[in-house]
């Protein structure tokens, strides 16, 4: 991974490794002290994480146990004029592990710094989450 | 960037600070959408009902006001981007009733699309959760 890659670039590697639900792919995009905001998440999860180290089982986690199968119906990844900054709108369409599908629209934006993210941010509804994952644990 | 898709985004970049530089109460937020937005825009919001088109767009922001009191809104826009066609931000806003009492504070980030130098689609993420409490949806 170049040290000098955009924000866009490392978006849509992570995007992508989403979809392949390729989580070493996914966490290996993250800084150490990376941090998760997710203003959207439904109460009491937390809203903001901090560090790879305590991000990336929540990454394992969801794609192993709660998402059996994941993909974008439509994404598109935006740079900006700061290389630094880069922002990606969808949908996700998600067959959970009990067998419900859960499909959500999502924003999220990113900032890197020396090749890697070390702000991510994700916007979802949260009543259509928090629907699909009542009684998930 | 190819030189036309530059200039194309340096514009809806103008574009887009311009709308959200327009909103501020009930009847600036409505003379925005008549001015900057297509006949047959489309207006989305996380948890709410979709509009389309000015009447519809104003009549929501009517609606606003005759039920919850909303009055005038502060926007703090904290990123503005833009990348051909679409334009991208992240932002604070803040909705006042009548007495400038605060009705929310949302973390937002909103997607413009723009076509013919007019808003065609105009999307918000963030947390409904409030905001339908507020409305008894």
């Amino acid at each position: 991974m170049s040290s000098t890659s955009t924000a866009a670039e490392l978006l849509g590697r992570y995007v992508a490794a989403l979809a392949r639900k390729d989580i070493d792919d996914v966490v290996a995009l993250f800084a150490d002290d990376i941090m998760l905001e997710t203003p959207c998440m439904p109460e009491p999860a937390p809203r903001r994480m901090v560090g790879r180290a305590q991000i990336a089982p929540l990454f394992q986690s969801t794609f192993s146990k709660v998402f059996k199968v994941f993909s974008w119906d439509a994404i598109e990844v935006h740079a900006s004029d700061d290389p630094q900054l880069a922002f990606a709108v969808g949908k996700c369409n998600v067959e959970l592990s009990d067998g419900r599908n859960y499909r959500n629209d999502v924003a999220i934006h990113v900032r890197v710094r020396d090749g890697r993210i070390v702000m991510l941010c994700e916007f979802f509804d949260t009543t259509r989450a928090a629907r699909a994952f009542e009684g998930q644990g | 960037m190819h030189p036309s898709t530059a200039n194309s985004a340096a514009v809806n970049l103008r574009l887009g600070r311009e709308f959200f530089a327009g909103m501020g109460n009930v009847d600036r937020d409505k003379a925005t959408f008549r001015r900057m937005c297509s006949p047959d825009f489309v207006w989305e919001n996380s948890g709410l009902p979709s509009v389309q088109g000015h009447e519809a767009a104003c009549a929501m922001v009517d609606a606003w006001a005759a039920q919850i009191d909303f009055a005038s809104i502060d926007i703090e826009m904290l990123n503005l981007v833009a990348d051909g066609d679409t334009v991208l931000c992240e932002r604070v806003d803040t909705m006042y009733d009548s007495r400038r009492q605060v009705l929310f504070t949302l973390p937002i980030v909103g997607r413009l699309k723009i076509a013919g130098g007019k808003i065609v689609a105009y999307r918000d993420y963030f947390d409904p959760t409030e905001v339908q409490r507020k409305f008894a949806f």
